[in-house]
């Protein structure tokens, strides 16, 4: 080993400042692991037992067929278009300003898809069944219908999870290369598979820039499909309040105003646990928070667009669904969904020091994250609460059992998140360098 | 300095480290002083240096797979609609949004797949092809140069190198054709892959009585078997022949013709919709089964034939038994 010059102990200084945290682990580390795991293993305990006993174990039932599996499935799909947008959008847009926060929300993604695709199975009574909804030549002869919106689910979530996983994974590369080089035992060996013999030179940086170069656009386009599909699950249905043509960029839009919610959480909890204030400041806060000023504004205005058709146009069957949530039994809970969500936000954040505030900032993504969930629970009970035909009128509350599973399966995202920070620098490394280099 | 000597097999390299500060010109000028051309060197770093618009010839892998992709999905949503058809109250058997979300979506997963599979290759092959000569140091970039094997050409380079400013200038040699991490996981996954499918699977664990998912054990004994206290087999007390074969006829047009045929010839009208078809009862094996056999068989089901011990009684059930095994005497 060599002394480094003097110009180079930044470098090292961010090397060492970012793989700290994959090897101090302290006791409350691992407290709160143990916490998540069991409460993840509540979670299963309870599936195990909707699946033995069956799907009775919810409270779903005629009318009332999708519930809070399906709300969550939504809201974490949604979850996992901030690391999409943070990390491709910002890239193509050459935002220099992204660097710190592109790994911690491309994790994010990756998890937030594993979990949305298991509230599915959830959902499922017969998940044995599942390998119906898989397109190969079988002994049944019969494939999939295409045809079904929920198979554009199934392609466009497959895509989007394969694809998202490999975009969090291409930037890895050179920082797997780098842990490859420092560790020793166990993990050596995992980093070396993991770097695929990277060494670093000008080619194969070449060749990486060229695959995120052409990635990004790609993958851009795929989420916004992807929660464009999922909006059409509920947009094709002739169900009153689920028929509009907007719910395609109203999803989207939602989709990319809850993620940046949950982006702002993580990114003052892991600055906040490994003291990265000096690479995480209130600049990040501060372009996120106008961000989401963004998001609310565009949120607020395509509520009132799809709220404003269906007022005017006075369809009886939509206008009960309508009324529900203005003045009825869902009155409650939709007005605190519309201060969650556009209110308070719009509130706060036009304010540049409560943006430039982490705390402040922790404080708005939590309350998004419950007004938006609130939201997607608001499409899916309101309307199928309310058929056109008024004698199966009826009212859904989830039962224990779902409510196990929902905190569990939170607990598991967490978990995931937890347990990665361990193998993964939550800042990329190499792109940190790369931005000293330009500030400097 | 060092004074290696490594076998002819070997490729060799000789590296250095420069400081950041030297400028990609000045380094390219004193290569091209020494006569070392541009694809005999390479740089390595642990960030990069240069930011090039270029994409390495990877958009073609990405275009050719995604028009692959595209097909895929044309035959996942329009292919498999129009070979299997199935009318879905008025909707059309193939129609371009539903053809144009699929074939989307399956058009991108193969080409991000493909362009990241295609990156990993020629990342991995440009990797081996300059091995770096230890970890690299923040600060500095590594210098690595492929030399012939003449002793000379070595020594010019280290001039070149010294002229530069490099430091820890060093040789470097790797015995060609060593197998790759890569080529060998490649190996043992087509051992495997090439094993199962030798293999194969044994087909006729079908031949069984069906079972539903899930179904609980069944808790009963074998039609044919004998009770502890007795020798006489257990069966429900036979009516006489003539009630049998009249109550088997009738229950056997209600329950079974619609599969098995009027004449149990394995004709009946839902046959022609069935992958596996229904049996013809007179075949000579069928014939030759016992009533236990048959009692049995409708029991508990066989291969593709439901289990009927929930729908009929044991009664029920052994008429069936009584009527199908004199079904082929009937003239």
């Amino acid at each position: 080993m060599h002394e480094p010059l003097d110009k180079s102990a930044a470098f090292s200084k961010i090397n060492d400042d970012l793989i700290a945290p994959l090897q101090q682990t302290g006791w409350g580390y691992w407290s709160l692991a143990a916490g998540l795991a069991g409460l993840v293993l509540a979670g299963l305990a309870a599936w195990i037992y909707q699946i033995q006993t069956g799907i009775g174990q919810t409270n779903l039932h005629k009318s009332v067929f999708w519930g809070v599996y399906i709300a969550s499935f939504v809201f974490w799909i949604g979850v996992s278009h901030s690391g999409t947008f943070i990390s491709g959008v910002l890239h193509l847009t050459k935002a220099d300003w992204r660097i710190p926060v592109t790994r911690i929300s491309e994790l994010m993604t990756v998890f937030a898809v594993t979990v949305s695709a298991l509230f599915v199975f959830y959902h499922l009574g017969r998940v044995w069944m599942i390998y119906y909804m898989i397109p190969y030549p079988n002994q049944r002869e019969i494939w999939p219908n295409f045809r079904s919106p929920l198979m554009w689910d199934a392609t466009a979530i497959f895509t989007y999870s394969v694809s998202s996983t490999l975009y969090l994974y291409v930037p890895l590369i050179p920082d797997f290369a780098l842990l490859r080089d420092r560790m020793q035992g166990w993990r050596h060996r995992l980093y070396r598979c993991l770097s695929l013999g990277w060494s670093g030179s000008a080619t194969e940086w070449k060749m990486l820039h060229a695959a995120i170069r052409i990635i990004a656009p790609l993958i851009v386009m795929v989420m916004i499909s992807v929660h464009s599909i999922v909006g059409w699950d509920f947009g094709v249905a002739l169900v009153p309040g689920w028929h509009s043509t907007i719910f395609a960029p109203y999803f989207v839009l939602g989709a990319v105003h809850s993620g940046l919610g949950m982006v702002v959480i993580g990114l003052y909890l892991i600055r906040r646990a490994y003291r990265l204030q000096a690479y995480i400041s209130g600049e990040h806060f501060d372009k996120l928070g106008k961000l989401m000023l963004t998001t609310t504004l565009m949120w607020g205005y395509l509520y009132f667009a799809e709220r404003l058709t269906v007022w005017y146009g006075g369809v009886p069957d939509e206008m009960v669904v309508l009324d529900a949530q203005l003045t009825g039994v869902f009155a409650v809970p939709h007005w605190i969904m519309v201060a969650c969500n556009f209110v308070v936000p719009l509130g706060l954040l036009v304010w540049p020091p409560i943006r430039r505030a982490p705390l402040w900032m922790l404080l708005i993504g939590l309350i998004i994250n419950v007004g938006m969930y609130l939201e997607r629970i608001l499409i899916l009970v309101p309307s199928l609460s309310r058929p056109r035909l008024p004698y199966v009128w009826t009212s859904y509350l989830p039962s224990a059992i779902e409510t196990t599973i929902l905190i569990g399966t939170a607990a598991l995202f967490t978990l995931m998140y937890l347990l990665a920070i361990k193998v993964v620098p939550v800042i990329t490394i190499w792109e940190e360098k790369v931005g000293r280099r330009h500030a400097s | 300095m060092h004074h290696n000597h490594p076998p002819d097999t070997a490729l060799h390299y000789v590296s250095g480290t420069l400081s950041e500060e030297v400028s990609w010109d000045d380094m390219q000028a004193g290569l091209a002083r020494a006569g070392i051309s541009h694809d005999q060197a390479e740089v390595l770093s642990t960030a990069p240096h240069e930011s090039s618009e270029s994409t390495m010839g990877l958009h073609r892998v990405t275009i050719l797979t995604g028009l692959v992709g595209l097909g895929v999905g044309l035959f996942l949503s329009a292919g498999t609609a129009l070979l299997y058809q199935i009318n879905t109250g008025g909707k059309p058997i193939v129609s371009w949004p539903v053809v144009g979300i699929i074939s989307y979506e399956v058009m991108m997963l193969f080409a991000i797949v493909s362009t990241f599979i295609a990156m990993a290759l020629r990342i991995h092959r440009a990797a081996r092809r300059f091995p770096s000569a230890g970890p690299l140091n923040e600060g500095r970039m590594q210098l690595v140069i492929q030399v012939d094997r003449r002793p000379g050409d070595t020594q010019a380079v280290i001039q070149a190198l010294e002229h530069l400013g490099a430091r820890d200038i060093a040789i470097v040699s790797r015995r060609n054709g060593e197998e790759s991490l890569l080529r060998r996981a490649a190996e043992s996954a087509a051992v495997i892959v090439l094993g199962v499918v030798l293999t194969g699977c044994p087909q006729n664990m079908s031949e069984q009585p069906s079972f539903q998912s899930q179904e609980a054990p069944r808790l009963h004994s074998p039609a044919d078997s004998v009770p502890r206290t007795s020798r006489a087999v257990a069966l429900p007390s036979p009516a006489p022949p003539e009630v049998l074969l009249v109550e088997g006829r009738h229950l056997f047009d209600i329950n079974c013709a619609h599969c098995h045929g009027q004449t149990g010839s394995g004709d009946g009208p839902v046959a022609g919709y069935l992958k596996e078809l229904p049996a013809n009862l007179h075949r000579q094996d069928v014939r030759e089964k016992s009533v236990e056999a048959l009692y049995a068989i409708i029991t508990d089901g066989y291969e593709a034939m439901p289990a009927f011990r929930g729908e009929l009684s044991a009664d029920d059930r052994w008429a069936l038994a009584y009527y199908v095994n004199h079904l082929s005497e009937r003239p």
